[in-house]
């Protein structure tokens, strides 16, 4: 879109009209219609509802592991617990949580008034409903008992054997739909994006955590698809008793090698896919709360841009099997990692350049705000979610794949960061969404026990991988020395499970209580359009939009005509 | 945190008017930017083709690594493969005409042309509905046979979909809705024609080119 280049001074905007506003949308409410804000609320409050269960889950299987010879699960209730809590958290936490946000902000960030296809997301939510309702089922149904893969879902037919039971059946369509919701919200979200900016938004322009979402949609749309083809390949394999990932039969049969490498090249990426947004999260709070743009935008958004590309590239990192390979697998694994380094170069230095710029108290008073002290805590963890995963891409040893070391890696490289990040977005833009602050006391609270609790739990898990657990261990006896690190482990699950807790509870009371303090239009002091917006919206966002001459448009107006 | 002035607590200028402060923002229910529907058919459709590039992966793996492929005594055959082909070749240029005819608001063209598609997509639908009939395996009776039935199933249901597609869109373009001014919906229904299409070549070349079958 072509900029108009007007001589006229950027004039204050006036205050849009003032009118009622209508009630905001609340959690939960995504049926209500077709305006996004509320479909976004439904999915977060979808996914807020999963993260819990997930925990649950989380939390009976530490129990379970806090001392040797643990005696409140058997071998195969470990395994179950195991496969649904990665697939729930994976799939039915931070899949709709991110697209919950997205849905909710993108308009708002690109100054339209609705998705390009508003009636196709809430159709997303729908199916991610549907979806979910048939993972969950599938341990109750007849041969539930045998759903015990893990989240990579591998379920070979036994040569010559047959798989009984519906259950396995049921988790495969339950996943394949809630991909395939994932896949139109995000060619939605491209769309959106592409079609309808405000005019002067060019593409480098774009705010960075919409950019963040157009990276990792655009990952998502080749990624997920080659993961359901393998869904319904597996699905073909149980449902019509076919071969195609058992070579056992070689007359008939397919390659047993060909699920981990279906699997992981869609799983690699969205798991990237799933950090990007975090990532985008992370670059608008260090803006606004540091009162400047990122000292290097364009880098950041090309960053981004490659972790989207290098995502691809280190997938077989994670396969076993592929040894010949498995050098240029860790190249990819290791080079996708420089970008994500390189961001967080660029918020210190935009938090120093605002030291210098305005003196360092002022910064550091403004930093003391919550969203940017859940950065702070966020950052803390994904540093060492870097040095883990540059020690796993490495590949010094095949075991860091195989043992707890990749546990701690994945928890501190995409699951605490991503949680961290979408609790600090919530807390960041609820004064926007619902009109209404969520608690500050209460926020503090959740942001020790979500970070205490993140290095708590997963950073012992990096210690049991240097000395050897295995990652499906369901039991290890008293003489292993497993003990201290599987203790802490727990604790640590425990205390981040509280956080969450606090969190639902907070966006319960302060929001869908309306006891949270009242917002102003532009609490933060935000640099992009969706701070220009009402709080709570309309149901069109936008009743005048600012002209738009840089990447902060609504920086430039409280700035004045100062360029 | 320290509290700026916020744009809403800035004076109005009343003097500027309108035009100081940008455009005024477009309403809700306006009209999609033009090409909305065909950027956003076109996202879907990629996301689609990676599922048929995943299939096709699967099949060059397999087949890499058996003994005999097809199996020995397995026979498809080349009749209606290669109809099909020719069927779907002329199908993408009655769909471009018809593009072109409703473009131009020629309505008489225009249904000449969306009749003779629809009619090929049927005859596609159907050949290939006739392939895996006739077929002496079954979908469990060897991975050749199940990929095979996967291939052309999803071909055959990507045509069903256009098909459906094309008489809606097509019913809409000759009661007159779309002409010069906006035919995005029509443009995104040939998309996915023209798909099927693109689709169709690539499970041509893996499964009846670079597979000899007899």
């Amino acid at each position: 879109m072509a900029l108009t280049d007007t001589s006229e001074e950027i004039v204050p905007a006036p205050s849009p009209p003032e009118e009622p506003s209508p009630p905001a949308p609340s959690l939960g409410s995504g049926a209500a219609g077709n305006d996004h804000k509320a479909v976004g609320a439904g999915f977060l409050g979808l996914a807020l509802a999963f993260l819990l269960a997930g925990g649950v889950l989380a939390l009976v299987m530490r129990a379970h592991l806090v001392d040797p010879d643990g005696e409140l699960l058997n071998a195969r209730q470990y395994r179950q617990l195991f496969t649904f809590h990665g697939s729930i958290l994976v799939f039915l936490f931070l899949l709709p949580a991110w697209t919950g946000l997205a849905t909710a902000m993108v308009p708002l960030q690109i100054g339209a008034a609705r998705l390009a296809f508003p009636r196709l997301q809430a159709l997303a939510l729908w199916l991610t409903v549907v979806g979910g309702g048939l993972m969950v089922a599938a341990p109750f149904v007849d041969g539930g008992r045998r759903v015990v893969s893990g989240w990579t879902l591998n379920y070979p037919i036994p040569a010559g054997g047959v798989f009984r039971g519906d259950g396995v059946e049921y988790l495969l369509l339950g996943v394949a739909i809630v991909l395939g919701a994932a896949v139109l919200s995000a060619a939605n979200l491209v769309t959106t994006i592409a079609q309808l900016r405000a005019p002067g938004l060019t593409s480098r322009r774009i705010p960075l955590f919409t950019w963040s979402v157009l990276v990792s949609s655009a990952v998502m749309l080749l990624a997920l698809p080659v993961l359901m083809a393998g869904l319904l390949m597996m699905f073909v394999d149980h449902h019509y008793g076919t071969r195609l990932f058992n070579g056992l039969t070689s007359s008939r049969g397919g390659n047993p090698l060909l699920w981990p490498r279906l699997f992981w090249f869609g799983a690699y990426p969205m798991l990237w896919a799933l950090v990007l947004p975090a990532l985008g999260v992370v670059c608008e709070i260090v803006a606004v709360f540091a009162g400047r743009p990122l000292v290097d935008r364009k880098r950041a958004m090309g960053a981004m841009g490659a972790i989207g590309v290098l995502a691809f590239a280190g997938f077989g990192s994670e396969v076993r099997n592929l040894a010949d390979a498995r050098p240029l697998f860790a190249i990819g694994a290791l080079l996708v990692l420089a970008p994500v380094a390189g961001l967080f170069l660029n918020w210190l230095l935009t938090l120093r350049k605002a030291g210098k710029e305005e003196g360092t108290e002022t910064v550091r008073q403004r930093l003391s705000g919550l969203p940017m002290l859940f950065v702070l805590g966020l950052l803390t963890v994904l540093a060492a979610g870097l040095g883990a995963s540059v020690v796993s891409a490495l590949g010094a040893t095949t075991r860091f794949h195989t043992n707890y070391w990749a546990v701690g890696q994945q928890h501190l490289m995409y699951f605490a960061p991503a949680t961290i990040a979408i609790v600090a977005a919530v807390h960041y833009w609820a004064p926007k969404l619902w009109g209404r602050h969520l608690s500050t006391g209460m926020g503090k609270l959740e942001l020790l026990l979500l970070v205490g609790g993140a290095h708590l739990a997963f950073l012992p898990a990096l210690v049991l991988g240097i000395q050897d657990m295995t990652i499906h261990t369901t039991d290890y006896s008293a003489d292993q020395e497993f003990q201290l690190a599987n203790w802490a482990m727990s604790a640590g699950s425990a205390v981040f499970a509280l956080g969450a807790v606090l969190f639902a509870l907070n966006l319960l009371v302060s929001v869908a209580m309306k006891r949270g303090r009242p917002a102003d239009q532009d609490p933060w002091g935000g640099h992009t359009l969706e701070w220009f917006a009402p709080s709570p919206p309309p149901r069109h966002n936008f009743d005048v939009l600012p002209e738009v001459r840089s990447d902060t448009p609504v920086l430039d107006l409280r700035q004045g005509a100062t360029p | 945190m320290a509290v700026v002035s916020s744009p809403s607590s800035t004076t109005p200028d009343t003097a500027g008017g309108v035009a100081a402060y940008g455009s005024p923002a477009p309403p809700p229910e306006e009209q999609l930017p033009k090409g909305t529907t065909l950027v956003g058919t076109l996202m879907v459709l990629v996301a689609d083709a990676m599922v048929l590039v995943a299939l096709l992966a699967v099949w060059w793996t397999i087949k890499g690594g058996a003994p005999a492929w097809p199996p020995r005594g397995v026979f498809v055959g080349t009749y209606l493969p290669s109809t099909v082909t020719i069927t779907a070749v002329m199908s993408a240029f009655s769909m471009a005409w018809a593009v072109s005819a409703i473009r131009r608001n020629d309505q008489r063209s225009g249904a000449v042309a969306l009749v003779l598609t629809v009619f090929l997509g049927l005859a596609i639908a159907n050949a290939q509905w006739y392939t895996l009939f006739r077929t002496d395996f079954g979908i469990n009776d060897h991975a050749y046979g199940t990929l095979l039935f996967l291939l052309i199933g999803y071909h055959l249901i990507h045509q069903l979909m256009a098909i459906v597609a094309v008489v809606l869109l097509g019913a809409r373009a000759l009661a007159g809705q779309f002409g010069r001014k906006g035919y995005d919906p029509l443009r995104a229904a040939a998309a996915l024609w023209q798909y099927t299409v693109v689709a169709w070549f690539m499970i041509l070349t893996a499964v009846f080119l670079f597979s000899p079958h007899g």
